[in-house]
């Protein structure tokens, strides 16, 4: 071992051992604080509506039963509502992630004249707006109504988002620039060649935000979407998971005669679950892209 | 896109939100009506604009002229879809809706037209069936303005919900308590459980309870008429005795403390369920967690209970409007349309064709057995229900029980046994509805947080009293101008005394005459 | 120059620009045409989709009635407003939704950075890998399901976290009816569903340093503590700048579903902010006009706010907004 990394060893401080151990616990705890609710659901999904009821559910499952996932399977509509928001996500991800880089980059160009004027622009429209009457009034005279394609253009990228990317844009050294303006390269050249392979990162943090917010948009789908064919998945399932006061009022409303199913608390535990595990997939397959360490200095070579 | 962009300003500028365009030269006159998604439609059997239903009541509605088209929404959203519909222009003509508030606010907002010269000049049955029911049904659907907005049909028993009690035979059985039949036995009763078992919660509860304690006081709504004056609930005698009610329970510890947190009905539920109380109350129907309560707690026998009295009488808790469904036409409609849609509601009521669009075919979703429909199992999924807009129909006692083909129909059976009993008392309501204005709204709106907080403390509070907690009560209700509102809302009372009195007179026969009517 | 004489030849009578800056504008817009072929599409986009509706703010302005649309509908000048101000509720919701925010951005603002330090400083990546992804997931469960464990925990009876209470030898406290408690718990629970979310926009700031700072600092004989000083920080400065700018433009917006699960009788007094009030006032009640004075209230204070603290953050560091 060479006297450098040898004195590297030494450097690890007593100190910096017991932090070590503590960050550990510290994380696992809160990991565990963060995990409880899930394991919590999970465990109500596999469990009998009895041991539910009777509040005896905490992490296992009791008196385990795969019932409410077999009715969910059963449900043919599930499954196209899945196929639905996965189509409405990746399509809608890739056109926010387009715009948003569009916007970003030329306002975090230094040089780029107007770009104060397009920033308050875009901040008014962070805080006012017409509303709900006014746009739905709009999308129906352009003629966007139940279509994707409506509710993508109509979100076409998140004001907040798009500072996020632009600040990012920034932190980049200007030397990057300038060397392949000096060789004659344009801005969409830069853009593409150079800055987009060093932000992966906040690329790749955008592009969650983004998924995740299709994936559980509600209001869009629900106003502007009428074909049952296009149904989302959230819709479908936002019915469920508010079944108990729904259950109540159709009782209320339509009599005793006509009770509903009444969903039972495990299958709105699957229900749960069914919804968010795809996405929640997402991020682990991202996270190569968080690695730390940037090739800054193989570009610059 | 600059074209499109001068439409839409033209559209804006023309402020016709209600612009329909009749169809060309068709045969068929076409209408929209609202539907509510309820999620009982599976997705390979149609959905709610299309299944056998809508199919069926096309087949002789066409024959007619007349072709109903329907849209829906998701039952907790609807309202808000649909307004954004209305806003442009693409709504259904026709809306029904439970709530006759919410029915006056469509007035207001102008959404609605009024519709006695049409019922006067088109209708044929259904024209019949308001004059029959007119003294229970035209209190309902007349609005503030004197005017008729709505069509609508009598709800029957097992349509109206109801608050109720239930309680565990076993436990009171052990004890050797009576079933109880007033409020303060029912205290008793708690008293001498929490002696005998001190881990037990003789009491459970969590949203409905205290409108259920209230109810058992005489207090289902916000007046009660005194001397010929309508007094807010607060300044009463029922209302101190109530609340005096609630607090001894609660400190006692006769009921479940934490259920003012029980926001979800989670915890009623879960004590319910465990058989760790003997008294739950709920509402409308079986509590739920009955089912399992029999699976947990071998010998457990749930009861309903008794409508129980209060020194201030025995009263039919929790009155709905008997209104079932208010059928309202948008302004905008053309007068073929109006046509239509009268032709629709009056065929409902021919010849009894709601029966078959709320329950389907014989033979195919249900056989008669023994006097009562039984569902055939895989039968093709038939939601009418709220496809008849107007029905006219009658509760056939032991129909719940039939119908009932769990393990547990006997819990069913019990339900069903007790109508008679919830149903035989008089309403506590003096109004039909209440009394509406803006500045009423407001001092509703402003008050009831105010209220609600000094009533959790009167409850729990071991050193707030009574008599602290309604004055301070008052002192708010002053400050926000109560007495003012409250004398419009009796010069208003005053002006149609005998409408009310008579109407609360027909409702009280209307239900006591149904009850009777169960051997 | 030739081309500043013959601007200068043409536009004598023009307002006195030393050429060198107009030359200049010139050729930066010319540079910047892609740029502007870039932006276009998005400018377009806003024009259309969020100025063309903005027309709709007058409902505010207006007693607006669902049948005559907006135009049909009167104008009433600032009568909402006045109604909103005299609201006796109104004290008591505006200062619920300050006082909230402000604790949630105390202290929830800061531990997402905090948690995005610390798992850098892990050692073995595969278990900073685990940690990092079960952290975020309550971010996916919704107010209804969490709220419902949450009260379930907190049981005075039977809750979790009295047993441990009791265990150690203290009373049980009955969290969601005290007022101080419950605004602890409101707070707490916005940490245990956040945070982790919270902490992947910085991780991704914190894994875009060059390694190369690390291995000098390192060589130059600094530890770790020193090292996040000095590199780590400095470095996802301008991030938890321009997050904390636009966190506290929204310091008039409490999220409605929070509240109203975790809500009770008991701590109203505390809990009742904008967000619940137009859900008990307005949209129940069709009441449009009303609640979009009230959004345009909560707008227009969002935003004093976040231009107040753009202008700190100028002073401060270099970062800001505009």
């Amino acid at each position: 071992m060479s006297s450098l990394s040898k004195r590297r060893k030494i450097q690890q401080s007593t100190g910096e051992r017991i932090f070590d151990v503590a960050n550990v616990i510290f994380l696992s705890l809160f990991a565990f604080a963060a995990l409880y609710p899930f394991l919590n659901t999970i465990a109500n999904s596999l469990s009998s509506n009895r041991a539910i009821l009777a509040g005896e559910v905490y992490l296992w499952p009791i008196e385990i039963n795969i019932e409410a996932y077999n009715q969910i399977w059963m449900d043919p509509y599930l499954f196209k509502a899945m196929r639905n928001t996965v189509v409405l996500t990746v399509f809608g991800t890739i056109i926010n992630m387009t715009a948003t880089i569009l916007a970003a980059y030329p306002l975090s160009r230094p040089q780029f004249p107007g770009k104060k004027v397009i920033m308050v622009m875009i901040t008014i429209t962070m805080f006012f707006g017409g509303g709900l009457i006014p746009t739905f009034v709009l999308m129906n005279t352009l003629g966007l109504m139940n279509k994707y394609s409506g509710l993508w253009i109509l979100s076409l990228f998140s004001t907040y988002n798009m500072i996020v990317m632009r600040t990012f844009f920034q932190s980049l050294p200007a030397e990057l620039e300038e060397s392949a303006a000096i060789e004659g390269a344009n801005d969409i050249v830069i853009l593409v060649k150079i800055m987009l392979p060093l932000s992966m990162p906040v690329l790749a943090t955008l592009t969650l935000f983004y998924a995740v917010g299709w994936w559980n948009s509600y209001m869009g789908p629900l106003l502007y979407i009428s074909d049952p064919e296009k149904v989302t998945l959230m819709l479908k399932l936002r019915q469920l998971l508010w079944a108990a006061q729904t259950a109540l009022q159709q009782i209320n409303e339509e009599g005793l005669m006509n009770k509903p199913r009444v969903t039972e608390e495990a299958f709105k535990a699957a229900a749960v679950l069914v919804s968010t595990i795809p996405i929640i997939l997402v991020y682990p397959f991202l996270q190569k892209y968080f690695v730390k360490g940037v090739m800054v200095g193989a570009l610059k070579g | 896109m600059m074209k499109r962009i001068a439409t839409f300003l033209l559209a804006l500028l023309m402020l016709v939100p209600m612009a329909h365009v009749l169809g060309g030269e068709k045969e068929l006159v076409e209408i929209s009506i609202s539907m509510f998604d309820r999620g009982a439609i599976p997705g390979d059997q149609g959905t709610y604009e299309d299944n056998v239903v809508t199919r069926y009541i096309n087949e002789h509605m066409n024959p007619l002229g007349v072709n109903v088209t329907w849209i829906s929404a998701p039952r907790n959203d609807a309202r808000a879809k649909y307004n954004a519909m209305i806003s442009a222009g693409t709504n259904p003509d026709i809306f029904w809706e439970y709530s006759r508030f919410w029915m006056d606010q469509l007035r207001t907002q102008e959404v609605i037209m009024p519709l006695d010269d049409i019922i006067e000049k088109y209708s044929v049955q259904y024209k019949e069936y308001a004059k029959k029911h007119a003294a229970m049904l035209a209190p309902f659907v007349t609005l503030e303005d004197g005017k008729v907005y709505a069509f609508t049909s009598l709800r029957t028993l097992t349509e109206l919900p109801v608050a109720g009690i239930w309680y565990r035979k076993d436990i009171l059985d052990a004890q050797g308590i009576e079933v109880p039949t007033t409020f303060d036995e029912i205290v008793e009763a708690a008293r001498k459980i929490k002696a005998a078992d001190p881990t037990c919660t003789p009491i459970s509860g969590s949203l409905h309870y205290f409108n259920t304690v209230m109810g058992i006081y005489g207090l289902g709504t916000e007046e009660v008429l005194v001397d010929g004056v309508l007094v807010p609930r607060h300044r009463t005698d029922r209302y101190a005795a109530g609340m005096n009610a609630l607090r001894t329970l609660f400190q006692e510890g006769l009921v479940d403390p934490e259920y003012i947190t029980d926001e979800s009905m989670t915890r009623q539920n879960q004590l319910w369920a465990s058989g760790k109380s003997a008294f739950s109350f709920s509402t409308w129907n079986i509590p739920t967690g009955t089912q399992e309560l029999m699976e947990t707690v071998p010998g457990a026998d749930p009861y309903p209970l008794p409508n129980v009295a209060s020194e201030f009488g025995t009263f039919f808790l929790t009155p709905q409007a008997p209104a079932r469904i208010y059928t309202m036409f948008t302004t905008g409609m053309s007068e073929e349309k109006i046509q239509a849609g009268v032709k629709y509601i009056d065929w409902l009521l021919t010849d009894d064709n709601w029966y078959t669009v709320v329950h389907g075919l014989e033979g195919v979703q249900f056989n008669m057995v023994d006097g009562y429909r039984e569902g055939i199992p895989g039968a093709p999924v038939w939601a009418g229900n709220e496809y008849s807009v107007v029905t006219d129909a009658t509760y056939q006692p032991g129909e719940i029980a039939a119908a009932d083909k769990t393990n547990y129909k006997v819990l069913s059976e019990r339900y069903e046994a007790n109508i008679k009993n919830m149903f035989a008392h008089p309403i506590s309501n003096t109004l039909p509805y209440d009394y509406s204005s803006n500045a009423y709204s407001e001092l509703t709106s402003n008050f009831s947080p105010v209220r609600s907080d000094i009533q959790t403390q009167i409850i729990t509070n071991p050193t707030y009293t009574v008599e602290q907690g309604v004055q301070e009560m008052d002192d708010a209700w002053k400050s926000l101008g109560g007495e003012e509102v409250w004398a419009k809302k009796n010069e208003w009372f005053k002006a149609n005394e005998q409408m009310y009195m008579d109407f609360r007179q027909a409702w009280i026969d209307w239900m006591v005459g149904m009850a009777n009517a169960i051997p | 120059m030739k081309e500043g004489i013959s601007v200068m030849q043409h536009n004598s009578v023009a307002r006195i620009v030393p050429p060198d800056k107009r030359d200049r504008l010139w050729r930066d817009i010319k540079r910047a045409k892609y740029l502007y072929i870039m932006i276009a599409p998005i400018v377009v986009y806003l024009i259309v989709f969020k100025y063309l509706p903005m027309g709709g703010i007058v409902i505010a302005f207006k007693d607006f009635k669902l049948g005559r649309g907006i135009l049909g509908s009167e104008w009433v000048g600032l009568k909402n407003f006045h109604e909103l101000f005299r609201s006796p509720d109104f004290k008591l919701i505006l200062r619920n939704s300050i006082m909230l925010n402000v604790y949630l951005v105390v202290f929830t603002f800061p531990i997402p950075v905090i948690l995005a330090l610390l798992l850098n400083e892990l050692r073995a990546p595969r278990f900073k890998r685990v940690i990092q992804s079960i952290l975020y997931l309550p971010h996916f469960l919704s107010w209804v399901v969490l709220s419902g464990i949450l009260i379930a925990m907190l049981s005075p009876s039977s809750g979790v976290v009295n047993r441990i209470i009791m265990f150690l030898g203290g009373e049980p406290i009955y969290f969601m009816a005290d007022k101080t408690w419950w605004v602890i718990t409101f707070v707490a629970s916005s940490v245990w569903k956040e945070a982790g979310w919270g902490t992947i926009i910085f991780l991704a700031a914190i894994s875009g340093i060059d390694m190369e700072q690390y291995e000098a600092a390192r060589i130059d004989g600094a530890n770790r503590f020193q090292q996040v000083w000095h590199i780590t920080l400095p470095a996802i400065l301008p991030t938890v700048s321009i997050m904390l700018i636009l966190r506290m433009g929204s310091m008039m917006d409490v999220g409605f579903e929070h509240v109203y699960t975790l809500q009770n009788s008991y701590v109203r007094s505390v809990s009742d902010v904008f967000s619940v009030y137009v859900f008990r006032i307005g949209i129940e009640r069709l009441r449009f006009s009303y609640t979009s004075a009230i959004g345009l209230f909560q707008s227009v204070v969002n935003l004093i706010i976040l231009l107040g603290t753009n202008f700190l953050a100028k002073k401060v560091s270099e970062t800001s907004l505009f």
